[in-house]
């Protein structure tokens, strides 16, 4: 009863103080917000690209030509098969496709066989010749959907038109947002591509823990190759987002910095007010602890009420506003994307290091200064 | 403790502020005094001499730099800080000079401040509220803003205040220091109405209208931090 009501006295000092309270809130939910999006983000992209990559091929073997990247022979096939330990290998066909009506770069992928239903696909794969299959963001960028054609510019800036047959899911933006799924063929006549080459090889090794020497055979084997592993690509993806983060958080840092010096002046600096009225709640009656659980709750309604609010609002940035502040340094895949969609996942254990960073700081500069007041006799208080 | 203790003496009592400092303060120097239960001491003086820091430490919102404290034959020199605390809302309640209430809450939210301290529930809080708020006239203004209350309302508020937790003896500091003559006698009779109810009443003033209340049993007089006169209960 006694801590209820000593909490209920905290709430309605922070509201006879509103003005001071709103403006450290504001100021608090926005630096919570902020950091919160930064990471929020960038563990959704990560764990995206994790699910995504799991499916990808053990090995993708690429034709390096003056240290680009280019079209691979698909003799090349014959022999990585001859290889021992290794399973299929299969030639793909992809390109980048700029569009210039909705201003947005596509990325274009041929299929051979495609299963019939994919979980995240509305629709189907293309089946025959002249279908497609799209991302989400190319659907809206064209305001498409299951049923219409899709009419783009080709290699010989000839008009080609196709039947969208399926759109993918929200769940797996992160790498079908900006699909166009055509059957093999007509991706290398669309693109042009020279008879017998594809984009890349993909290899399906056995034993998982061959993939490392199979890739050092085929680069012997092929040396104007480039054998990328899956557990190359997901350290690759670590790595950028990684950065990515850690060069908006040490932008942030300053902000927060700033944050910090705030709230410490603010709670450091009881004002008269407070020193006066920590004095008159002593001399009539309220011990030292009293007062200190008083400032605890005062700093914790303050500091949790601006953590969940910054949460939200975090949230709703990420996940619901595409987060739009942050996205273009975050992503950053291509320098014009379709409107992207990021899926929610939320990382608990990050969300308590957030917390304990901003909350417990917050708690203790605050309790601290009216510690040392609390102590003090209550006539040295009112007096001081 | 027994019924014959006086409820405050002092022995040899004294309070220096900065002790170690050039600026030196030397408030109180070297006081024994005792005030009965029941009684009403007024320790008078000039501003300065002294009364005030006497009152705080006979009230345990301070401790003596030397000499001894004790509140109804116990020794609260030296006590621990939650024990004093907890002397003070058991024993006492204060009426400061300049009212020191929390201009922002209500007379009764006011009135109730030091039983937010004590394991007590709401209601039970505004049960003991409410007879103390009709006797000093506060019943219809218990809802309003203490800011909005004129100075003799906010007096009686705080008298309400001192009054919450049934103490052994009200203290005041200059209680009428800020009150017109009308407010000051009004103030000067609850006071009386107090003591008549049991209550020991200790003020510190330089008004001779508290000097010369026909209420005032001991007095002290003091100047510049010492007893220079005054005479017993």
């Amino acid at each position: 009863m006694k801590r209820l009501k000593i909490l209920e006295y905290a709430l309605s000092a922070l509201w006879r103080r509103r003005g001071k309270t709103l403006a450290i809130l504001v100021v608090y939910t926005l630096t919570i917000a902020v950091l919160a999006s930064i990471l929020l983000m960038t563990h959704s992209l990560r764990v995206e690209a994790g699910l995504l990559l799991e499916r990808a091929p053990d090995v993708v073997v690429q034709r390096i030509m003056a240290g680009r990247h280019d079209l691979i022979p698909t003799e090349y096939a014959t022999r990585l098969r001859e290889i021992p330990g290794v399973g299929d290998v299969h030639a793909r066909y992809w390109g980048y496709y700029y569009d210039a009506i909705s201003g947005s770069n596509f990325t274009v992928v041929g299929t051979a066989d495609p299963p019939a239903q994919l979980e995240l696909l509305d629709g189907e794969l293309p089946l025959a010749p002249g279908a497609c299959a799209i991302g989400a963001g190319v659907a809206s960028a064209r305001s498409v959907g299951v049923g219409d054609d899709l009419i783009l510019i080709d290699s010989g800036n000839i008009g080609v038109v196709f039947e969208v047959t399926g759109v993918f899911r929200a769940e797996s933006s992160l790498l079908t947002n900006d699909l166009v799924v055509l059957r093999d063929p007509d991706v290398v006549q669309f693109f042009g591509f020279p008879e017998n080459t594809a984009t890349d090889l993909s290899v399906e090794v056995f034993n998982p823990a061959e993939v490392d020497t199979v890739a050092a055979k085929i680069k012997v084997l092929f040396p104007d190759t480039r054998p990328i592993t899956r557990s190359e690509l997901v350290r690759t993806y670590d790595a950028v987002f990684h950065w990515r983060s850690g060069m908006v958080l040490t932008l942030f840092a300053s902000a927060l910095i700033a944050f910090c010096i705030l709230a410490w002046d603010k709670a450091t600096g009881l004002s008269a007010q407070e020193r006066r009225e920590i004095g008159i709640l002593k001399a009539i009656g309220w011990g030292t602890a009293d007062v200190i659980e008083l400032k605890f709750w005062e700093g914790a309604a303050l500091s949790v009420t601006a953590f969940l609010t910054g949460l939200i609002l975090a949230w709703v940035h990420v996940f619901l506003l595409g987060a739009s502040i942050l996205a273009p340094v975050l992503e950053g895949w291509s320098v014009l994307f379709p409107d992207f969609r990021i899926t929610p996942y939320l990382d608990l254990y990050q969300v308590f290091v957030m917390a304990f960073l901003t909350v417990v700081p917050y708690i203790a500069s605050t309790v601290i200064p009216s510690w040392k007041a609390a102590t003090m006799d209550p006539e040295e208080v009112i007096r001081a | 403790m027994s019924a014959a203790d006086p409820l405050i003496r002092t022995e040899a009592v004294s309070k220096v502020y900065n002790p170690h400092r050039p600026d030196v303060v030397r408030a109180v120097q070297e006081v024994s005094l005792e005030i009965p239960r029941g009684d009403v001491a007024v320790l008078q003086g000039p501003s300065g001499s002294g009364k005030t820091s006497l009152l705080s430490l006979v009230g345990c919102m301070s401790r003596p730099t030397s000499g001894r404290v004790y509140v109804a034959g116990d020794d609260v020199t030296r006590l621990s800080e939650q024990a004093l605390t907890e002397v003070r809302r058991r024993r006492f309640g204060f009426i400061f000079q300049q009212f020191h209430l929390i201009p922002d809450l209500s007379v009764l939210d006011n009135v109730v401040l030091p039983l937010y301290a004590v394991p007590m529930s709401f209601a039970a809080m505004k049960r003991r509220a409410e007879p103390i708020l009709e006797r000093l006239g506060l019943a219809a203004a218990q809802g309003r803003m203490v800011r909005q209350l004129s100075g003799g309302e906010q007096q009686r508020v705080a008298v309400a205040r001192a009054l919450i937790n049934e103490p052994d003896a009200v203290i005041a500091d200059e209680p009428t220091a800020h009150l017109d003559r009308e407010l000051s006698l009004e103030l000067l009779t609850m006071l009386a109405e107090l003591n008549r109810a049991g209550t020991t009443v200790i003020i510190a003033t330089h008004d001779p209208l508290v000097v010369e209340h026909p209420m005032v049993g001991t007095t002290v007089a003091m100047r510049d931090g010492r007893v220079v006169g005054g005479e017993p209960a």
